[in-house]
């Protein structure tokens, strides 16, 4: 059979930053009506090629084809006028204002003058329906779920005639539901003759979606297949190079309880983000995974626990010592650590060196610091050995952490915390946007803290990564806990249920 | 290696503010051409201005001293992330309490009267500066309007102190200036017949201490954790408001140091209105040495050459004193816009690029 024409034709493209070769002679076809999976480890270069499919960069060589004929995009309006859409991993829309304003603001192909709410109304319906998308029109985005404002995306993209619709890692906020749903929509989309660029290292729903995919390794094509003439493995093998190891679970009894939460509350003025009565206990020698959609408390939680954060009631035991009004340091210093969510604004100092970033918190230790004066020398040759230990990629200790990769950046963080050899380690979203070789040395760290005796709550939107890890799994929902259970017991619809069946009860109480 | 990557990074500084100064220089030069005037000509009654014989070099560092305190004042504040642009008015509390001190204990040794002098006048500038952080903390108001708005009210205070409670009067009282401070109380002129004393010693120690303290301490690392991401200082359980407190507390003693070099040092006594835009030019010195208290003492010695230039350029060059402050204008922008150091990104990048791997 012959190949449908491509839609669009990458030829050769390179893209450099600097002496980093981001994309390197890359060449691919997207032909109609297809999803392309785009894989890829963090740094390979997905992103950038996506910028360059979405004309947000130019490429330094090599050309576009669009339907045959070679296209020159110089910013993102080139490309929508083309009817390439981009549906951004940060959602690009204005939370005050309603769906509809937010499809159409911007758009404006007839150079109207006028504000014609209607006919803009008609016209969106008209879409929803053809692509069967639910989303109620005149509430102001704020008010929708993660879920419903992906939705916003994409109907925002067919709005402005997409053909081609690129989306970045659009499963990574999503529950279980959401995404499968996300993936009927997809479906309704090739259907209808779009064509989808799906880019995600989720291996799994790369399998479920995706009818080619296209592996990318330090900015080469490092394979394409047809999705029938893989497994999942090969895919992994395709982006790392290598097979994945696998975490090497060591048999652990469960020990001497470490970390002991009673009835922790903390009020917050809206009912997102608020903790209510949540109790727990960390046993040494256990991994307790927290499963949630992002926003219902797990946050706060984790801040509550580190100090941060001044729970308006309840108890905080830290091997049987009330720490409930204890400092960070304090806390720190006796044997607590924590992975923020965010490493970028709350993990690292970006523009400082490693070595800066590799103490904090614990600097007032006597190997770094004595009499009030830093001990420089040896900062140095610590950052050098955990830069070593962690295998962070860096030219030198005193490079400053934006410079890196996100993997690199992570890795950082977790040197930093679990050098420090902590009994009980909060990790939230410990693996979020870092590549899967990166991931694997997270994930078997806080497997190692575990066999160790020590205790990890892991906090987590990647239920796969949960469901691997754990030894306990609790949800949580509207800063409650909302079902706990075994590992053991537990599987994605069970916990999708926890995650998903109480808010849909919630949603009744609010009408 | 280590001590390479060093030469490096002052290499690169020098580069930096020397793309800077040209940038700045050529755009003044097409204003000057602009207003039909010969810019080789200014522009050589300028360098003899600021360096023509002793007494213009001495100018040059008379001016320059106060600009080290206020620069240093600021870079300490900006470092830790806070925009604390009260130099001014701390200088002037400063400036009044060693005023004060000068001519109220006029009975004590030198030996004794300078230190307490210098140790009042820390001690308003580091209060008065307190208070903008106390009122910025407190209130979560936005600490670049606080400290403006003490600037005004430190200026009128101290006029309202010499015009009131402290008026001489005579001349001087009408004037808007204190009594003269005790002999025992002037710093000691370190070229003769010129406005060049101790102060400048002062300044440069004060420079490196401060140097010392970024690099070598503990506190020095935090404030520069807490300035870098004030979030993650917190997370990494940073005291950051007490740590910020200490920076506030720090801007206002070497604002205030400034305040009592200028009055033991050049004036003799308080003077309503003395010191009109030294903490903004601080602003711009510490900018100019990005924060670094070293090339601080450089940027602040270029400053005060230009202004001492331009003191000639006006009497005999007919170009008005305001075309420096149409350099500086130009200079803030160049630095604001970050324009240089992506110039010099690209540049690096492509040397490297060339280097087979």
């Amino acid at each position: 059979m012959m190949p449908a024409a491509c839609e669009l034709e990458l030829k050769g493209i390179t893209k450099r930053f600097g002496n980093t070769v981001a994309n390197d002679n890359v060449s691919f076809c997207i032909r109609k009506g297809e999803v392309i999976a785009l894989v890829g480890e963090n740094g390979a270069g997905k992103s950038t090629l996506m910028n360059i499919m979405y004309g947000m960069l130019q490429p330094d060589e090599g050309q576009i084809l669009y339907r045959g004929k070679p296209i020159t995009l110089r910013s993102p309006s080139n490309a929508i006028a083309l009817g390439i859409g981009m549906v951004h991993q940060h959602f690009m829309l204005s939370p005050s204002l309603t769906v509809a304003e937010n499809i159409v603001l911007g758009y404006n192909p007839g150079k109207e003058f006028f504000w014609n709410p209607s006919k803009f109304d008609q016209e969106i319906a008209k879409l929803q329906e053809e692509f069967d998308i639910q989303v109620p029109l005149h509430v102001p985005v704020s008010e929708l779920s993660v879920g419903k404002m992906q939705r916003v995306e994409i109907i925002k993209a067919l709005y402005r005639k997409a053909e081609i619709l690129i989306l970045d890692e659009p499963t990574a906020v999503l529950t279980p539901q959401e995404a499968s749903e996300l993936f009927n929509t997809i479906r309704k989309l090739t259907a209808n003759g779009k064509t989808v660029v799906f880019i995600s290292h989720k291996l799994r729903e790369i399998m479920e979606i995706a009818d080619r995919i296209v592996a990318l390794r330090g900015g080469k094509i490092a394979g394409s297949a047809m999705r029938e003439d893989v497994t999942i493995r090969d895919i992994a093998r395709m982006m790392i190079g290598a097979d994945i190891k696998g975490i090497q679970k060591g048999q652990q009894e469960k020990g001497e309880v470490l970390l002991q939460v009673k009835d922790l509350c903390y009020d917050s003025e809206t009912r997102q983000g608020a903790l209510d009565h949540v109790s727990f206990e960390l046993h040494a020698g256990e991994i307790l995974g927290v499963a949630g959609v992002e926003g219902n408390g797990q946050t706060e939680l984790a801040e509550a626990l580190i100090g941060v954060l001044k729970p308006s009631s309840g108890t905080i035991l830290m091997r049987g010592r009330d720490i409930t009004k204890d400092t960070v340091t304090q806390r720190l210093h006796g044997g607590m650590a924590h992975i923020p969510q965010d490493r970028m604004t709350e993990g690292l100092a970006l523009n400082l060196s490693i070595a800066k970033n590799v103490i904090t918190g614990r600097h007032n230790r006597k190997e770094i610091s004595e009499h009030g004066i830093m001990k420089w020398n040896n900062v140095n040759a610590y950052a050098k050995e955990l830069i070593g230990q962690y295998s962070i990629k860096a030219n030198s200790e005193q490079d400053t952490c934006g410079s890196l990769s996100g993997g690199n950046m992570q890795k950082i963080v977790v040197a930093r915390e679990l050098s420090a050899e902590p009994d009980v380690v909060i990790a939230c979203q410990p693996t979020r946007g870092v590549d899967i070789g990166s991931s694997e040395y997270i994930r078997q760290s806080l497997e190692n803290v575990r066999a160790n005796g020590g205790t990890v709550l892991l906090i987590s939107a990647d239920l796969d990564e949960i469901m691997d890890l754990s030894d306990r799994i609790m949800v949580m929902y509207n800063g409650r806990k909302s079902g706990e259970v075994n590992r053991a017991d537990a599987n994605e619809t069970l916990l999708g249920e926890m995650m998903f069946a109480d808010s849909r009860e919630d949603q009744h109480e609010e009408e | 290696m280590k001590k390479n990557d060093r030469i490096k990074g002052i290499g690169k500084t020098a580069l930096r503010l020397a793309v800077i100064l040209i940038c700045a220089f050529l755009i003044n030069t097409v204003i000057l051409l602009v207003s039909k005037k010969n810019p080789i000509e200014i522009y050589s009654i300028l360098l003899k201005g600021a360096f023509g014989n002793l007494y213009n070099v001495a100018r040059s560092l008379r001016w320059a001293t106060p600009l080290i305190f206020t620069a240093l004042a600021f870079s300490v504040s900006a470092r830790c992330g806070v925009f604390n642009i009260g130099a001014d008015g701390q200088l002037y509390m400063g400036a009044f309490a060693a005023a004060w001190v000068g001519f109220t204990f006029t009975g004590l040794p030198r030996v004794v009267l300078i230190p307490l002098a210098i140790l009042a006048a820390m001690l308003a500038g580091m209060l008065w500066s307190m208070l903008a952080g106390w009122i910025s903390i407190k209130f979560k108001a936005n600490i670049i309007v606080i400290t403006l708005m003490l600037n005004y009210i430190a200026i009128l205070f101290t006029e309202y102190l010499v015009r009131y409670p402290f008026y001489v009067p005579g001349t001087l009282g009408e004037a808007g200036s204190t009594e003269y401070v005790a002999e025992a109380a002037r710093l000691t002129v370190l070229i003769p017949r010129t406005n060049v004393t101790t102060g400048l010693i002062i300044g440069i120690v004060a420079a490196v201490l401060l140097w010392l303290f970024n690099r070598h301490t503990v506190l020095g690392y935090e404030t520069e954790i807490i300035g870098a991401n004030e979030r993650f200082s917190t997370f990494m359980g940073l005291d950051v408001r007490k740590k910020q407190m200490i920076v506030f507390a720090m801007t206002g003693m070497i604002a205030g140091l400034g305040g009592a070099v200028e009055i033991l040092g050049n004036y003799g006594r308080f003077m309503v209105n003395f010191a009109s835009g030294l903490g903004f030019d601080g602003i711009v010195v510490s900018l100019l040495a990005n924060g670094n208290p070293i090339g601080i003492i450089f940027a602040a010695l270029f400053m005060g050459a230009m202004t001492s230039g331009s003191i000639a350029v006006e009497m005999f060059g007919g170009v008005p004193k305001a075309m420096t402050g149409i350099l500086l204008g130009v200079i803030i922008m160049i630095i604001t816009v970050k324009f240089v150091p992506d110039f010099q990104k690209r540049k690096k990048s492509k040397k490297k690029e060339n280097k087979p791997c």
